[in-house]
């Protein structure tokens, strides 16, 4: 059993109370059985303005890693002027969170000047991949920049995903919010694609060295993987994906989901 | 507005399994919209963290949410009987966990209350119910019969989930 799990299950125990006492209660549950998540604890624990000016005005977009040793929080800092930049706060029991600045800024005249964001950590072989979203000029991608610790980033940064500038896809005029999945040495890629509608939607890339991406054709609208769905709670669409491998060997997805 | 959906299966024939529960109350530090989940998943157990805007439209926070891999939630624990009305009850079990939940087997510890329930196994996906038919057939229609159903599933809460069975 590993560190982590010991944790969490402590923070469970109290779940296990909970079910202990709804036990004598006649109605568990009501309508339809979903993926249930319990707050822990019920009030945010990173809130604009924990490190100071830079996240005064918001911290969004979280990347949860786990480095051995501690559990890390990368997220996107928005500051007063309302730039974006990746920030961490580190902890050891999730409870009580310390600020560690800020791991990556805008680059003045590159391709990322203008924001950071929407950060997605890999780690392979002990070295930290992050992926972000690229902004500037209005134009979002998708780039990399590496480091040994995850604390300290490379002057290297490199975009490895483009809109398509394909006026027939999705992702015609940005890409963003990746969240990369890495199995055997394959690095897969969701993202969100824009096209200058309100819609939503996600792709997919693949790539052996997690620079040079191969963008696929998904069968949702317009080249996408998933896009719109029909019962409401995302009928415009998925942004912010998350995938993961689950315990069965399948591939899952967290996203945000868009209601009109 | 912005909630958190859940999808299995990709990446080819993505298979939506609804919205996440446990997200924005209004007047709640997420009331506006609950995004951005990111997922450290560690065994049977799973930390999400998302963002949160408050009805002020302001981002809000980053929270933390627990889940698990397998979640077997009975709709009610105890299920009454009157022979001569309703000698059927319908029992629903639900799976709230991520991944697959495996029923193995339901007994009742009473003759009297007996199941419909053809199948020794039953896999139930994420967000999926089973409803079973349990009939009550008393002996005497005068007397208070007692009994309990015992479901063994692979749970990460409890491999035995007890249902208290009461007919008359």
């Amino acid at each position: 059993m590993t560190d982590l799990e010991n944790r969490m299950k402590k923070l469970l125990s109290f779940l296990l109370l909970f079910f202990l006492l709804s036990a004598s209660s006649s109605t568990l549950y009501g309508g339809r059985p979903r993926f249930e998540l319990v707050p822990y604890p019920p009030e945010p624990l990173i809130t604009p303005g924990f490190q100071g000016d830079i996240d005064s005005q918001g911290v969004l977009s979280p990347e949860l890693l786990w480095d051995g040793h501690f559990i890390r929080l990368y997220y996107t800092a928005v500051d007063s002027n309302n730039v974006e930049r990746i920030a961490l706060a580190v902890s050891t029991d999730l409870l009580i969170w310390e600020p560690a600045g800020v791991v990556l800024e805008p680059r003045e005249g590159t391709f990322d000047q203008d924001g950071v964001s929407s950060p997605e950590l890999v780690v392979i072989d002990g070295a930290y991949h992050l992926f972000y979203t690229a902004s500037s000029s209005g134009w979002n991608r998708i780039a990399h920049v590496s480091s040994p610790d995850g604390f300290q980033f490379s002057d290297k940064r490199t975009i490895v995903l483009e809109p398509s500038y394909d006026t027939d896809r999705f992702d015609s005029i940005g890409v963003s919010s990746p969240s990369i999945l890495y199995q055997d040495s394959v690095f897969y890629l969701m993202y969100r694609g824009h096209d200058g509608s309100p819609w939503r939607r996600l792709g997919l890339a693949t790539s052996h060295n997690g620079f040079d991406f191969d963008r696929k054709n998904g069968n949702a609208e317009q080249g996408a993987f998933f896009g719109r769905g029909r019962h409401g709670f995302d009928d415009g669409g998925a942004d912010d994906p998350e995938i993961w491998l689950g315990s069965d060997g399948t591939v899952r997805m967290l996203y945000t989901s868009l209601h009109f | 507005m912005f909630r958190i959906g859940y999808a299995i299966d990709g990446f080819f024939n993505w298979d939506r399994r609804g919205m996440v529960s446990g997200l924005g109350i209004p007047g709640d530090w997420n009331g506006l919209h609950s995004r951005s989940p990111s997922l450290l998943a560690e065994s049977d157990f799973l930390l999400l963290a998302f963002e949160g805007w408050s009805e002020d439209n302001r981002s809000s926070g980053i929270g933390f949410l627990i889940g698990l891999e397998r979640w077997l939630k009975p709709h009610s624990n105890l299920l009454v009987f009157d022979s001569s009305i309703n000698p059927v009850n319908l029992l629903e079990i639900g799976n709230y966990g991520a991944g697959d939940l495996v029923i193995e087997s339901l007994y009742s510890t009473n003759p009297a209350f007996s199941l419909d329930y053809p199948q020794n196994s039953h896999i139930l996906k994420p967000a999926e119910k089973l409803v079973i038919p349990i009939r009550f057939t008393p002996g005497d229609r005068n007397q208070l019969v007692l009994g309990t159903l015992h479901i063994r599933s692979d749970s990460v809460l409890g491999r035995t989930t007890v249902i208290y069975l009461a007919g008359y």
